[in-house]
């Protein structure tokens, strides 16, 4: 109702950030359903690599994929420092393995900067957007381009 | 309002009166049969019985034939609410001493005026 | 207002899917000659529930036939007409039309054009020899029992689509009518009350009201009888057919005239003359009062003719009003008296009537219910676990605790998918119809002999049978069955068979399709896999791979099938379906003879005897049902064929032996696994699988991976362990088609 408020969130939304190695990345929160600290998945046969299995989320199955090797990298040597974002993708709970949550961040339409069209494929289609922050660069993920439901699975 | 007692068996159409009447303040008590009907209709009694004719176990004229018997169904007005035509059931209607016969498809403006004018 | 009608529909249509079964069953045994007077009212009363329901939303091409149907199957409970094989065939038509024009209102498509073909053989029953003349109605006792065949087009108009909304009335002149009303003795016996009538008339325009008569005295006077002539002067816009309608419910207990002043003017106002006109209002004002003190609303309506008259007595009258009131009640209480056990029978019936009591409870609550005892059977591994874990002496009394509720547990499992459990009943119900229109269509002649329909399946099972069903069926009407003519010429009867059958087997059910058409040509077969790319040319295949071939994706297209096993898609979708449902399909062929389709399907999709296995640090659930024994792997049993492939030997035979691990990719063994299971695949025979340690038995809960994977060969799903861990399910059929098609490669790299 004030206009504070007004002028500050017009059009601007949060991001869950989280980091990588040297990287961040941002999540819209909205998608966001939960995070919870590293646990041993079951692995599933015939998954791609980045996939490393299935937890139990109170019941329910989800998938774990691993993001540092969905960017090409090394599977992450998972620990109990790690974190798994558990993520809404088209109504599925989808785990992403990340090294550790950073910050929520507000984001407006105006701070965002595209992925420059050199950019390689594997980053252009995944990443929706570029935000620059205290020197940093966050990627801002497209998850649905990043881990489409039911179809990175080997039929 | 008025307590009305929808008799048929066919879900559909308690479902369709229970809305209709309901919605105009009425309370609607339900009955699958003839049978099931007169017992509601001692347990309840309501101020009106709309009942439908074809039915298992007990049909509507057995029913309301049944109900005159009833202290509470004596002076009960009680329509018959049925896809029937015939002149013969209309007949035998008046015999058992219906109130008023209505033919389905009903309509709901015409019932709740019936209600309303038979209550 | 949209939404609840948009309910009711929906609970019309569900409504009516129950119908429409029952309706079948019936017409079915009707066919059969199977049938008493009940089954032809049960019939009769199914096909009148749809159509009531369907005018009450206005379906008018379903009321329409519904009605006509309706007066076919009076006809028939009334015993004027015969349930011989010229009429079955038009019911059991007419039954396919109905469930059409169900599914037609539920999707707001328009007609199909069979339905007046069948529609006019309807009414051929009804009046065999003027099927196309003027309908007349005949003076016995048809006529007055069921309409005549135009009957239909008057209900059209009838059911014009005004269900929830009052059309607006326009101000139209007005005029006066005249209604006459004489109430005779049962008026106020059979609900009726002046006071109210005259307040009803009295919402179509304003109201005068006289009387005429004379009133015993009013000692003499009987509440309940009197006979007074009331004159009502309308003046209302209203036509006389509505004023008809309306005054058509009081018509029978009252003798009532009424005369239209626009159409007779001169004769209304000179017989209204004589009486002195009274103002409604105040007729019913002062009725009212009576009702009011004289504490029986009903039987004081009648005392408003007595008021009328004597109003200018005062109170006295009032009392003598009273008074007679009173007499006419104890008259009433001396008949009841008299008849104390009129109310035994119907109560009698209605006992009866609660014996076949239903619940209909929405599914998302049950699946809740079966979720939830999901999760207590998971928690209740948890339990035993951590009990086990704890160092109890042996037979103590929490163990027994614990044990007894395992057992309570189960039990309530059980119990609630058996709330999910429905027999393959209604889907096998719809064949039939499948079966009478292809055969139509193809100029075939065929029998559909069911059984086990009453094989009791979990009833998302039963959902997604449907479809892979109809489509075997019309595969093996359109490629299995012959013409009769070359039926004949191979010495078979004209007429085919086709049997589909269900039966349970331990945990699963099996559903068997069989025909006695010319099986499948294997030649045909292969050449037209050959033209299609799915086998190489110069592919040496067995006559059971050739068979196989027909469920390759791809095999049949839209342009390669006709339109019956058409709409453009293949067995491949049929096995997919069934797959995706954790069955199988199989295929035995006999050229010549005929061809027998077998599905074998779980039971429920929820629930598991499973065995549970390690290998590595994995834990797997094979199906308790497929294990048959465990072995320990040591030389003697196990041998290696020359291609590199295991084989194990179990009693005085070989089997596969095939490596879980390598099947599935997990990572490789650091040593050689310890024990070998030996599975049924149920279709071909025992193999055995290759894993580190057996865990225990237990009950699994199913939990889907669909949500988020494709299917992942070898895996039916997933369950979730006491430990919280998830572990996967092992397919072993699957595993089984991996391992003769992998075990080459597979097992080299393990040896």
């Amino acid at each position: 109702m004030s206009e504070e408020v007004k002028t500050e969130n017009f059009d601007s939304k949060q991001y869950v950030t989280f980091v990588v190695g040297e990287r961040l990345y941002g999540v819209e929160i909205t998608a966001v359903r939960e995070i919870k600290q590293w646990s041993p998945t079951t692995a599933l046969p015939n998954q791609p690599v980045y996939t490393r299995g299935v937890l139990n989320l109170r019941g329910t199955i989800v998938p774990v994929h691993d993001l540092r090797a969905r960017f090409g990298g090394m599977l992450t040597d998972a620990t109990e420092n790690h974190v798994i974002v558990i993520a809404s993708i088209a109504d599925q709970a989808v785990g992403i393995l990340v090294d550790a949550v950073s910050d929520i961040l507000n984001v407006s339409p105006d701070d965002t900067r595209s992925v420059p069209p050199s950019a390689r494929e594997m980053d252009l289609e995944a990443i929706s957007g570029l935000v620059a922050r205290d020197d940093q660069m966050i990627a801002l993920l497209d998850l649905t381009r990043l881990f489409p439901v039911n179809t990175f699975m080997a039929a | 309002m008025k307590t009305v007692l929808a008799v048929d068996d066919t879900a559909t159409i308690r479902g369709m009166l229970r809305h209709c009447l309901s919605k105009a303040g009425h309370t609607v008590i339900e009955a699958e049969d003839g049978a099931q009907a007169l017992e509601q209709l001692r347990a309840h009694r309501p101020d009106i019985v709309i009942t439908d004719l074809n039915m298992p176990v007990m049909d509507g004229l057995e029913f309301i034939e049944r109900a005159r018997q009833e202290e509470c169904g004596r002076t009960l007005p009680m329509l018959l609410l049925t896809t029937e035509t015939a002149d013969h059931l209309k007949q035998r209607a008046r015999e058992v001493r219906a109130t008023g016969w209505m033919n389905k498809p009903f309509n709901p403006g015409k019932l709740l005026k019936l209600v309303d004018q038979l209550t | 207002m949209m939404d609840d009608f948009d309910d009711f529909q929906a609970v019309f249509f569900q409504e009516c899917e129950e119908l429409l079964g029952d309706l079948q069953d019936h017409l079915e045994s009707i066919a059969d000659g199977d049938f008493d007077a009940e089954t032809l009212n049960a019939a009769f009363r199914a096909v009148h529930s749809i159509k009531g329901g369907a005018g009450a939303f206005g379906f008018d091409h379903l009321v329409n036939f519904a009605h006509i149907f309706e007066t076919v199957m009076d006809k028939l409970r009334s015993d004027e007409l015969d349930a011989n094989p010229t009429v079955t065939k038009v019911l059991l038509r007419s039954n396919d039309v109905i469930a059409d024009l169900v599914a037609d209102a539920q999707n707001g498509a328009p007609p199909r054009d069979n339905v007046e073909r069948v529609r006019l053989e309807l009414e051929a029953l009804i009046n065999p020899a003027a099927a196309d003349a003027a309908p007349v109605a005949d003076a016995g006792q048809a006529a007055a029992s069921t309409p005549a065949p135009a009957a239909p087009e008057t209900q059209a108009s009838q059911t014009a689509p005004e269900v929830l909304a009052e059309p607006e009335e326009e101000a139209e002149p007005t005029r006066d009518v005249t209604i006459r009303i004489a109430p005779g003795p049962e008026f106020i016996h059979s609900g009726h009350d002046m006071v109210k009538l005259i307040r009803a008339f009295k919402s179509m325009g304003d109201v005068r009201v006289e009387t005429e008569g004379e009133l015993p005295p009013l000692s003499d006077h009987d509440a309940v009888t009197t006979q007074l002539v009331w004159t009502l002067t309308l003046n209302t816009a209203e036509t006389i057919s509505e004023i008809e309608e309306f005054y058509d419910f009081y018509a029978h207990t009252a003798d009532f005239t009424i005369t239209d002043s626009s159409v007779a003017e001169e004769a209304v106002s000179a017989e209204a003359e004589p009486a002195a006109p009274v103002q409604e209002e105040t007729v019913a004002e002062q009725a009212q009062d009576v009702q009011e003190q004289a504490q029986e609303p009903l039987e004081a309506s009648s005392a408003t003719v007595v008021e009328l008259n004597v109003s200018s007595e005062g109170q006295v009258a009032l009392d003598e009003v009273k008074a007679a009131v009173a007499q006419a009640d104890a008259a009433e209480k001396a008949e009841k008296a008299a008849a104390p056990k009129a109310t035994e029978a119907p109560k009698k019936a209605a006992a009866s009537n609660k014996a076949a009591k239903t619940l209909r409870v929405e599914l998302n609550r049950v699946d809740r219910l079966v979720n939830m005892v999901g999760e207590i059977v998971i928690t209740q591994a948890v339990l035993n676990q951590k009990i086990s874990e704890v160092d109890l002496p042996p037979n103590n009394q929490v163990a027994q605790a614990i044990e007894q509720l395992s057992h309570q547990t189960r039990e309530l499992q059980e119990s609630v998918m058996a709330i999910r459990a429905q027999p393959v009943k209604s889907v096998f119900s719809r064949m039939p119809r499948v079966v009478r229109d292809l055969a139509d269509q193809l100029g075939k002649e065929v029998t559909l002999e069911l059984a086990g329909e009453h094989t009791e399946v979990d009833t998302t099972v039963i959902e997604e049978l449907a479809e892979p069903l109809t489509h075997m069926l019309r595969n093996s009407m359109d490629h299995g069955l012959e013409m009769p003519d070359a039926r004949e010429a191979a010495g078979k009867p004209r007429c085919g068979t086709v049997w589909l059958t269900a039966e349970h087997r331990g945990e699963r059910v099996t559903i068997t399709l069989e025909d006695d058409g010319a099986g499948i040509n294997r030649d045909r077969v292969l050449a037209k896999a050959i033209e299609k790319g799915i086998v190489p040319e110069e592919a040496q295949l067995t006559p059971e791979e050739i068979d196989m071939l027909i469920f390759a994706p791809g095999f049949s297209t839209a342009a390669a099938v006709s339109n019956v096993s058409g709409r453009g898609v293949g067995m491949d979708v049929v096995k997919k379906k069934v797959q995706a449902l954790g069955g199988r399909v199989s295929l035995q062929n006999n050229p010549g003879k005929g061809a027998k389709f077998v599905i074998t399907l779980p039971l429920t999709l929820a629930v598991l005897d499973g065995m549970t296995i390690g290998i590595g640090d994995e834990r797997f659930v094979l199906p308790l049902g497929s294990v048959v024994e465990a072995l320990k792997i040591s030389d003697d049993v196990m041998e290696t064929l020359p291609s590199g492939s295991h084989i194990l030997r179990y009693r005085d035979n070989y089997i596969p032996l095939l490596s879980v691990r390598d099947l599935l990719g997990l990572d490789p063994a650091l040593e050689r696994e310890s024990l070998a299971v030996v599975v049924e695949t149920e279709t071909d025979g025992k193999i055995s699988l290759l894993v580190d340690e057996l865990i225990g038995q237990r009950q699994v809960v199913l939990k889907s991976l669909e949500a988020n994977f494709k299917r992942i060969e070898g895996i039916s799903g997933a369950t979730i362990l006491g430990d919280g861990r998830v572990a996967l399910i092992l397919d072993v059929p699957a595993l089984h088609a991996l391992g003769t098609g992998h075990n080459v490669s597979a097992l080299r790299k393990a040896s």
